[in-house]
């Protein structure tokens, strides 16, 4: 059955597309040392705004820093920021969610006037007021990309638990005697695995989106260190003299998302094709 | 109200309330699931609970069972209070419930093994005695070793509905509650699943609440026979007197939709009951049946009926019963 | 004996699955006459649904027929353009369904659907006002003015399914195929809506193929029944004399398996193993490998339906060439 699952994927076009963009990027990370020609805070001031060459395969900014170089090893920045973020904010909204969804009444009543109160506040905003408070770096923004955005999966994660609730083989537990806390560890939990990777597959592209658009604003990792956003908003001031140095990390970024996209719509339809998200 | 002695009454209720709050800001505004029930359920005996959706039956079954706590008044199982914290633990074991949705009956995470050794555990029993105590359960009711290993979306439905009757059997509970437990199987596989709950009574000595609406499995399984209508009891007797000789006019008008046994029947005497059930929110001075019954005089819908008993431990809650004729 | 209006020849229907293909109906044959009640019967997953998909040419991919004629009034349906087909259905031959609330739209008012396909058949709106109305009076209907006025969601399931049939019968099909349309139902409610269909056919003279899991339905309304077990029709006769003689052994033993009796009386008889897997081929009678009666031929040789006794049609070796021993 799992076999021919797979075989099933593999004829979905953008499954695959997805999937070689993601494993690109996941070799990138790795193989960093071995891709870039240089380190990311090599300077060569002679050589500064230098166009692509042999040298420099995507030319240098203004301080003569190899782009290409740089934009390698922000995947590794944008990469780990983003998968924090989801990881916090998969646990915030899961905990959530099966708390709301599993004990109902005022609790549910409660847990959905925070999620709703959270959505509504635009989430860029909120996530510069929480790096703000902090300090610009990159631990604070993984932190508050995860904080605005956990609504997504306490939502979905509520829905699903109030519709296993009901089920006999839950009534059948209870009736057996088992606790609460078994009964969410051992009944419920598991059978939101699928759910959950796929929410967090989905979720990493839109987490990297904001990490490097919070880095964009100044907000993330600082320099010297290679954040995708920075990169990009360094660039502009030379657009006219140097597009290389924008573009680099603004395809960087577009690949990433698009292949994490493309998988997790791939992954949703192989585990629950239902799943409204 | 019966002629056994109190003592004998396995589970016990009086005056047993569920109403389901339907709006906040409105007082009094209730779904009345389950109202004013009284019912004993003796010891090794098999009750049949009948009605159609919306009558209660199953309300009155998930507070037996200890999952929805009742509005008013208790249940008592075995003279203990199925709703006082410190019971709860001695009562484990005394209930078991198979319920209708065989698919959803089991953990599909769970292998059948795992499934059934779970409840095990919990009851205090080592990975060794749930281990023979498995086999031995799952030999009893056919299911084969093979099984066991397998997970819930790979049996067939009659499988899966005996490995669910397997868990609820093996603490030996006292009381066996079967909520439309072959509804959503086949003749053939309800056949043989009936007669594999009537041999493991038979073996185990339990006490059945068996709870459906086909009125001919009711029959075949039950001693007694209890009729519920939104939220009432109308008629409870045992199943020959209930069957063939009912005193109230919602279980006459149930038991002739009934769909024949032979074509010959087809034009037997039939009572259509019209309409639909009325809303369950409204509070009734009158009978609940009022509203449908084609025999419904002016006291009917002023005062509402009390139990009459028509027969030895035969009892109908109509203003009439025994008086009419079907 | 009265017209032929439906005649099914052979008709086989194939799913291509990941296991390989599965023959979900295999060689059917049979005939319906005009404003006779044929009952196609059988258990879960013995292809009476795709059957009747079949006829109406319905068959949804992975799934497709596979060989055979469905001569319907004098032509082949199954060779008919799609454009051709749309017309049969609706105006030729109706449908409805076991849950109406997906056949109905729920953005359009009840009386507004009705009226809809009636303008197809070139009546001018008040016409068909009237028509509608007539109808949801004929299928019993209370208030029809405000049930016209009122959305699917707003009415119950037994009045839904009413308006389904009222809206299947107005065009005036000589055909009107009901897959299971009362097994969502109460069983009071049941019994209305078997009533009302009693009733109508004689009025509008259509003929009804009635696809049941359900004998005491088939008690209740069919002229003929046809059994289908594992994707083959193994016994068609008149609804007596198959309540009264049944021929082939799995429609014995069905029969059996009723709970038409109480646990006092006995117990009910149960059918060994299970259904075979339709995807893999084999030779023989599919009913072999649970059949008591089961010979060496039987395994060998695949039983086709022939006439054993008038009007009385099984496939079942032991009473080909006259021997009847069972």
């Amino acid at each position: 059955m799992r076999k021919e699952k797979w075989k099933l994927m593999l004829k979905n076009k953008m499954f695959v597309i997805g999937t070689i963009l993601f494993v690109a990027v996941i070799a990138v990370v790795v193989l960093a040392p071995l891709i870039a020609p240089h380190t990311y805070v090599e300077q060569n001031m002679a050589a500064a705004l230098a166009k692509p060459s042999s040298e420099y395969p995507l030319g240098t900014d203004q301080y003569g820093r190899c782009i290409f170089s740089r934009v390698v090893y922000g995947s590794r920045i944008a990469l780990s920021v983003g998968i924090c973020a989801v990881v916090i904010e998969s646990l915030i909204g899961v905990t959530l969610g099966i708390i709301a969804g599993y004990y109902g009444k005022k609790i549910d009543k409660v847990v959905l006037f925070i999620t709703d109160t959270t959505w509504s506040i635009p989430p860029i905003i909120l996530a510069m007021a929480i790096v703000l408070m902090l300090g610009s770096s990159a631990q604070n923004v993984a932190i508050s990309v995860a904080v605005v955005s956990w609504a997504q999966f306490t939502k979905i994660i509520r829905a699903k638990v109030q519709s296993l609730r009901g089920l006999s083989y839950i009534e059948a537990a209870k009736i057996c005697g088992e606790s609460d806390l078994a009964i969410i560890l051992r009944y419920i939990l598991p059978n939101l695995v699928s759910t959950i990777i796929i929410l967090a597959t989905l979720a990493l592209p839109s987490a990297i989106l904001s990490t490097t658009s919070m880095g964009f604003l100044g907000l993330g990792a600082q320099q010297p260190l290679p954040d995708w956003g920075m990169i990009l908003s360094d660039g502009i001031q030379y657009i006219k003299k140097a597009p290389w140095i924008s573009m680099a990390p603004g395809i960087a970024i577009v690949w990433t998302v698009l292949g994490f996209n493309l998988m997790g719509e791939g992954i949703k339809e192989l585990l629950d094709p239902r799943l409204k998200v | 109200m019966h002629n056994q002695d109190k003592e004998q009454a396995l589970v016990h209720m009086e005056h047993l309330k569920k109403y389901f709050p339907l709006r906040r800001d409105k007082k009094n505004s209730y779904v009345r699931a389950v109202d004013d029930v009284t019912l004993d359920i003796f010891h090794g005996e098999t009750l049949g609970l009948v009605g159609e959706s919306g009558s209660g039956k199953t309300t009155l079954a998930k507070m037996i069972l200890g999952l929805l706590p009742p509005t008013q008044s208790t249940i008592y199982l075995n003279e203990l209070d199925v709703w006082d914290k410190k019971n709860k633990k001695a009562l484990r074991k005394s209930v078991g419930a198979v319920f209708q949705d065989p698919a959803s009956s089991l953990n599909p995470r769970a292998s059948i093994y795992r499934s059934l050794e779970r409840p095990l555990l919990i009851n205090g029993y080592n990975k060794e005695d749930a281990k023979t105590l498995i086999y031995e359960t799952a030999e009893k009711i056919n299911i084969g070793r093979e099984l066991l290993n397998r997970f819930p979306h790979e049996l067939s439905g009659g499988q899966q509905q005996r490995v669910s009757i397997a868990r609820a059997i093996m603490l030996k509970p006292q009381l066996l509650v079967l909520d439309e437990p072959t509804s959503a199987l086949d003749v053939s596989v309800q056949a043989q699943t009936l007669n594999e709950l009537l041999n493991l009574q038979g073996e185990l000595k339990m006490t059945y609440l068996f709870i459906t609406h086909n009125l001919s499995v009711v029959r075949y399984m039950s001693d007694r026979i209890c009729v519920m209508y939104g939220g009432k009891i109308m008629e409870i007797g045992k199943s020959a007197d209930v069957y063939f000789h009912c005193t109230h006019p919602y279980t006459f008008g149930l038991l002739s939709s009934v769909p024949p046994l032979h074509p010959k029947d087809r034009n037997r005497k039939k009572y259509l009951l019209s309409g639909d059930m009325p809303s369950l929110t409204e509070e009734t001075s009158g009978c609940r049946f009022a509203s449908r019954c084609k025999y419904c005089k002016d006291i009917c819908t002023l005062q509402e009926p009390p139990m009459k008993e028509v027969g030895e431990g035969h009892f109908s809650a109509c203003h009439f019963a025994g008086e009419l004729e079907f | 004996m009265s017209e032929t209006l439906l005649e099914v020849k052979d008709l086989c229907i194939q799913f291509e699955t990941q296991n390989g293909t599965v023959k979900a109906v295999d060689n059917v044959s049979f005939d319906i006459k005009k404003g006779e009640v044929f009952a196609l019967v059988g258990e879960s997953g013995c292809g009476k649904s795709t059957t009747a998909m079949g006829i109406m040419q319905l068959i949804k991919s992975p799934g497709k027929i596979s060989g055979g004629a469905v001569d319907f009034d004098g032509r082949d349906l199954l060779k008919l353009t799609r454009q051709e087909m749309t017309k049969v259905r609706g105006s030729e031959i109706g449908m409805i369904f076991q849950n109406p609330l997906d056949s109905l739209n729920p953005v359009y008012t009840v009386g507004n659907q009705m009226i809809e396909g009636l303008l197809v058949e070139k009546m001018d709106k008040e016409q068909a006002y009237k028509v509608a109305f007539d109808m949801l009076r004929d299928v019993k209907l209370s208030d029809v003015p405000a049930r016209m006025k009122s959305y699917p969601h707003e009415i119950s399931g037994g009045m839904r399914q009413r308006v389904m049939i009222g809206m299947m019968l107005c065009r005036n099909p000589k055909l009107l195929i009901a897959d299971e349309p009362t097994t969502a139902l109460d069983v009071t409610i049941q019994a209305g809506i078997i009533e009302l269909m009693n009733e109508l056919r004689k009025k509008y003279d259509s003929a009804i193929l009635i696809i049941t899991h359900d004998f005491g339905i088939v008690a209740d309304i069919a002229d003929r029944v046809g059994v289908m077990y594992a994707g083959n029709l193994i016994e068609v006769g008149e609804v007596f004399e198959i309540f009264d003689h049944p021929k082939h052994p799995y429609t014995k033993l069905l029969m059996k398996a009723l709970p038409t009796i109480t646990k006092e009386e006995g117990r009910l008889q149960t059918i060994k193993g299970m259904v075979p897997n339709l995807a893999e081929e084999k030779s023989g009678c599919n009913f072999a490998d649970r059949c008591p009666y089961c010979s060496s031929q039987c395994r060998e040789k695949k039983p086709v339906l022939k006439e054993i006794a008038k009007n009385h049609l099984c496939a079942c070796l032991l009473h080909e060439g006259g021997e009847e021993n069972a």
